[in-house]
């Protein structure tokens, strides 16, 4: 199959307007006579879901949760980044798209990012008439701050809450068209799997987790807002629900799955605390303005933080990073965490923490400088660990934090199977081995409320309408071998609890493709994973029945998914033989300990084909050529 | 047409609540002319009774401000019982007030006590007094109101049920007057502190100068004029004198 | 620590539950409240006995899916929701009681876990600005005083938990239904609906069987996002003008 990216042609900076003026529209009456499936309803879905009945279309959606409100997306705190130069900073949308693409360290689509920055705009227009309510300055204009190392201020930001903020927004314009019966909203309702009809995706079969009940549900076009994968780690900052089914699921019905070894780790998270622990926590990076990160210099040094003096402090990112210091960027610092853990200068009772110092900065400025500026933090991290960040260091640890990789899209965010669109943190595109700060939200809103309604209508308008049926064939056969899966899970009847695998799991993952990988610890993990799965499939106890309330049933079809999907991961990793973004090969650095890129070879998006059970994936490669932009190497010397 | 929705019935709620409270605080300023002596809350009685086309439909009014308040009352506490069905195993409460959690139950209480009341000095069917006295008011024979509420107060079981009825009506009054201003939203996050003082004041006063009343006629601040002691005396003679036989009116002779 | 714990299980909607005791044992004070229950229902599984089911999803505080009633208080002892809570808070041998959130609104589907649809109900009546994708103006066309985005922003930190409901001794939603009417009276942008907002929305929240408030206080006690009842003034305000504006209800 050959991959079609689909890059209208023309100047960068004109391909999208030029490209919606080409397209074909569904006339207004007919709109409503087409079936569009949303699954997963945060920030990308609830956007789309909302947008696309605004325009007529006959919308179902579906949430695992009991709202579309409690999406993860409601979790981001930093802000959502635009081109508006409200501060007159000579911002503009070719900054922020060169400041993305950089960042993403040059291995996502020129044409795609550039769209992003440019609908950028027209996203925070749009929320602030939702009555998002934006910080603001003392004249009732926006306020920005800069964020993520950028050297503009064009984050916009709602205190620490900006992911909830901007949820609500997309919820609420979801919940005017659910009241407009525009939208039928199914929530605690999950996607078991995808129906293709002739090559085309054609519908969903899902079950309510409330009555067990399997079911199916046919539709013109299916868009699959269901974010991302870091819980196949099984700690991460995500929340408890957070799953690759949908998306698996779809991969495994054809969809190719772009870049999966590309995953955030977020370098300021609170440590496990012990085996108990069930997800961490981050804190936002901008603590990194004020504190200091530090080890002990020697390994027996077991003294607590403040005894140690501080000549025999290491402040290793101010020493290896003169001019960057303590806000070097995400993956170097967390790879440097990771460094001085492995030397076994890390510090807390697991061994796996450094320390961020705000003693200094609260001997500067004042403690009620430093607790105006982050006392919510402070709270936070005094709430869950106990201790006092006023009087001894914090700890902190990188923790899994986001995907960059997921369904490969074209620019028109349709996956390889005709009729799929995957938007979201879901899809791969935008932000290429690696997310700058404040732009997940950035892109879930585009593709939700500025591109999806565009490029769906071309679709749906290009082709002759074709009515599908549940009755039809494929609906009856998916949705079979959607029971016989949870018959199977529910009859294993062993002895090993599902967590038990998933713990499993995310500590082979952590430990061979997580922070640094290299193509020992990969192969381990290629061999470490089969045995596990089959263990699961022959030893996992599943109680209770099909027909209710499940959690474990639940977690057990998610759990089974991700154990398909590691594999798929370290492959992705493996195959990746440089370092780039947020994917660090040890065996491709520089002699400083830098990611040594390598363009030559690299140079692609890596797109993998869904073989057979049991069977290696197959690699496509999608080219990237760069005609705006010239290839640079990331220096934060 | 209000009453249908929750906000709307709480509105009711307030509007005959002010209602009742601007009666109660009428009430008191009549009340508290026995201060003045004799004459002046008998002349404000005679007053009240020569004007019946006001009186009258006043009554009326408030009557059915009463029972829309009281009927109403009840409907919200069903409907509140109702929207939890099953209580809790353990239920701690953080913040309400005894007062905010005993509003049915003051506000019962406070309507057995208006009914008592008027049973008492309207009615006159419930002792004491036994006997309801006139007096001259500049040449007019009237009914002595003052007499009356001295002697009723006089009984220390009659002063402790008003005393009592008072407290009653405090508590009520505490938690209805600062939810007058929630129901109203006559309130900015900045003046909160105040309001929440507002209740518990103006009920401490209301409530004290109700109080005052039998608190002054048992400490014997308040007599009975000495026209009426002596005529007193008069019919004690003429009660001994007759004791002898049963009284079919039930008066008790050990009444001093 | 140990802790002896006593839980609500019903199997289902409408079926009979009942108060079970366990004992769970060896818990750290760094383990939170719903990695106990974790703890405990691995114990549970490994005993063949299903696991305490209970809602729950970030476990960092935001997107309000967990909703325990916690030794008699929403969301338990230290004023968070629960899955900040952490076990430090409880005394070693403490007997801890657990419920689901009660109210004739929020009907139990399984042990702890409780539908709350009904404050769906409430912001599709009105919770929002009615304008679509692609209409609206510059962002910075219209200032708004920082004291007033700020009030707005109080209000909408609500993560619509239903702690306030759970708490209210008459199970009403005026907390919640009042943050969101509240938002938008201070933003210029909710002005065109606002009567018609405050008066739908109120209909829902009664349709939805909550009750009334009397101004316990309670559920702004218990609010892990401290939204304050003050907003409940500002919509009995908007309340009342709206319908000396006229307004009735719609749909």
């Amino acid at each position: 199959m050959k991959l079609d990216s689909k890059v209208p042609s023309g100047p960068l900076e004109t391909k999208w307007r030029d490209y919606k003026r080409d397209m074909k529209l569904v006339s207004p009456n007919n709109k409503r006579k087409y079936h569009i499936i949303v699954v997963g309803t945060g920030l990308a879905g609830a956007s789309a879901a909302a947008s696309l009945a605004e325009l007529g279309y006959s919308i179902t959606a579906f949430c695992y949760n009991d709202s579309p409100r409690r999406a993860h997306s409601i979790a981001a705190q930093g802000g959502i980044n635009a081109a508006k130069n409200y501060q007159n900073d000579n911002d503009s949308v070719y900054r922020l798209f060169y400041d993305t693409i950089k960042g993403g360290d040059f291995r996502s689509r020129e044409a795609n990012v550039y769209r992003l920055a440019e609908v950028s705009t027209s996203i925070i227009d749009q929320c602030v008439a939702q009555g998002v309510p934006f910080a603001r300055e003392y004249g009732g204009w926006l306020d920005n701050r800069s964020f993520g190392g950028a050297q503009v201020s064009r984050t916009f930001y709602a205190r620490g809450q900006t992911g909830q903020q901007l949820l609500l927004g997309a919820y609420q314009a979801l919940a005017r068209q659910i009241h407009a019966g525009k939208v039928k909203m199914h929530s605690r309702t999950e996607m078991l799997d995808l129906v293709v009809v002739d090559g085309q995706a054609r519908g969903i079969v899902t079950r309510n987790l409330v009555t067990g009940k399997i079911e199916s549900w046919a539709a013109d076009a299916v868009l699959l807002c269901t974010g991302g994968y870091a819980n196949v780690f099984y700690l991460s900052t995500n929340a408890k629900g957070c799953n690759v089914t949908a998306a698996y699921r779809a991969h495994k019905r054809g969809a190719f799955f772009a870049g999966p070894c590309f995953t955030q780790i977020h370098p300021t998270c609170i440590p496990v605390s012990g085996e108990h622990q069930s997800k961490l926590t981050l804190m936002s990076e901008s603590l990194r303005n004020d504190g200091r990160v530090w080890v002990p210099k020697s390994t027996e040094d077991k003294r607590p933080a403040n005894e140690i003096p501080d000549d025999e402090r290491d402040y290793y990112l101010e020493r290896k990073y003169p001019s960057y210091g303590n806000l070097a960027p995400r993956d170097i610092s967390s790879r440097s965490a990771k460094e001085v853990c492995d030397e076994g200068r890390g510090v807390g009772p697991t061994g796996l923490g450094v320390y961020l110092d705000f003693r200094d900065a609260i001997a500067r400025d004042g403690q009620d400088v430093i607790s105006r500026k982050y006392g919510n933090l402070f709270d936070m991290y005094q709430r869950i660990t106990g201790e006092d960040p006023y009087q001894s260091p914090m700890r902190i640890f990188p923790a899994l934090h986001y995907t960059m990789g997921g369904v490969w899209v074209d620019y028109n965010l349709m996956s390889t199977i005709p009729g799929l669109f995957v938007l979201g943190e879901a899809n791969f595109s935008d932000h290429g081995a690696n997310r700058l700060g404040a732009s997940a939200l950035m892109q879930g809103l585009a593709d939700g409320y500025f591109v999806i309604p565009y490029t769906l209508g071309n679709f749906l308008a290009k082709q002759p309408k074709t009515s599908v049926d549940t009755d039809q064939a494929e609906f009856k056969e998916t949705e079979r071998a959607a029971r016989e899966r949870v018959t199977r899970l529910l009859s294993v009847n062993g002895s090993r609890t599902v967590d038990s695998f998933h713990r499993e799991l995310g500590k082979i993952m952590w430990e061979y493709c997580g922070m640094a990988r290299n193509e020992a610890g990969l192969k381990k993990a290629l061999e470490l994973i089969p045995p596990l799965r089959q263990e699961f499939w022959e030893n996992v106890r599943v109680l209770g029945g099909a027909d209710d309330y499940n959690v474990s049933l639940e977690k057990a079809g998610r759990v089974a998914d991700f154990l398909e999907f590691a594999e798929l991961l370290c492959h992705d990793a493996l195959d990746r033989k440089e370092s780039c973004g947020a994917h660090f090969r040890e065996e491709f650095q520089t002699q400083e300990g830098e990611a040594k890129r390598n363009d030559d070879d690299f140079c692609y998006v890596s797109c993998w084909e869904h073989k057979g059970e049991n069977k290696s994936p197959h690699l496509h490669k999608e080219p990237l050529s760069f005609e705006s932009v010239k290839l640079a190497t990331r220096s934060y010397k | 047409m209000l009453a249908t929705t929750s906000v709307g019935r709480k509105l009711v709620m307030a509007v005959t609540g002010i209602g009742l409270f601007l009666f109660v605080v009428g009430h008191l300023a009549g009340n508290l002319l026995i201060y003045a002596g004799p004459d002046a809350l008998n002349a404000y009685a005679l007053k009240l009774k020569e004007m019946p086309y006001v009186v009258w439909p006043a009554r009326l009014v408030i009557l059915s401000i009463f029972l829309v308040h009281i009927y109403l009352g009840l409907e919200l506490y069903r409907q509140n019982r109702e929207a939890r069905p099953d209580k809790y195993f353990q239920e701690e409460t953080l913040r309400a007030d005894f007062a905010s959690r005993h509003m049915l139950f003051t506000g019962l209480m406070i309507l057995l006590f208006v009914v008592y009341h008027l049973l008492q000095f309207t009615f006159h069917a419930v002792p004491p007094p036994e006997h309801i006295y006139t007096t001259d008011l500049k040449g007019k024979e009237v009914t002595d109101v003052y007499t009356m509420v001295v002697q009723g107060f006089q009984t220390g079981g009659v002063s402790a049920i008003y005393i009592l009825a008072q407290v009653f009506l405090a508590l009520h009054l505490s938690h209805a007057m600062t939810s007058v201003f929630e129901t109203f939203g006559w309130t900015a996050t900045r003046f909160r502190g105040y309001i929440e003082k507002v209740g518990p004041i103006v009920a401490t006063v209301i409530c004290f100068g109700y109080i005052t009343i039998p608190l002054a006629v048992l400490t014997g601040n308040l007599r009975l004029p000495d026209s009426v002691i002596e005529q007193q005396a008069l019919e004690e003679m003429e009660t001994n004198m007759i004791d002898v036989m049963p009284d079919p009116a039930g008066r008790r002779g050990d009444q001093s | 620590m140990n802790f002896t714990v006593m839980v609500w299980r019903q199997e289902g909607p409408k079926k009979q539950g009942r108060m079970e005791t366990h004992k769970v044992s060896g818990i750290t004070e760094d383990t939170s409240f719903l990695e106990m229950l974790d703890i405990l229902n691995e114990e549970l599984i490994e005993k063949g006995e299903e696991p305490i089911a209970f809602d729950h999803d970030c476990r960092e505080g935001i997107c309000g899916a967990c909703s325990l009633h916690i030794n008699g208080v929403a969301h338990g002892p230290e004023n968070t929701t629960t899955c900040q809570l952490h076990m430090r808070s409880f005394d070693d041998g403490d007997t801890i009681v657990i419920e689901p959130f009660r109210a004739r609104a929020f009907p139990v589907i399984k042990d702890l876990v409780v539908d709350r649809s009904g404050f769906e109900r409430i912001i599709e009546a009105g919770g929002y600005v009615s304008v679509g994708t692609g209409g609206a103006p510059d962002a910075n066309a219209l200032p708004i005083a920082k004291d007033e985005a700020e009030e707005a922003f109080d209000a909408a930190a609500c993560i619509g938990c239903g702690a306030c409901v759970a708490a209210c001794k008459n199970a009403s939603a005026m907390l919640f239904t009042s943050a969101k009417v509240s938002q938008f009276t201070h933003l210029p942008q909710g002005e065109p609906e606002r009567h018609q907002r405050v008066v739908n929305m109120v209909k829902a929240m009664d349709d939805a069987g909550f009750g009334n408030c009397t101004n316990y206080q309670e559920c702004e006690a218990v609010c892990p996002k401290q939204i304050s009842i003050m907003n409940i003034h500002t919509m009995n305000r908007e309340y009342v003008k709206a319908k000396l504006a006229g307004t009735s209800a719609t749909a």
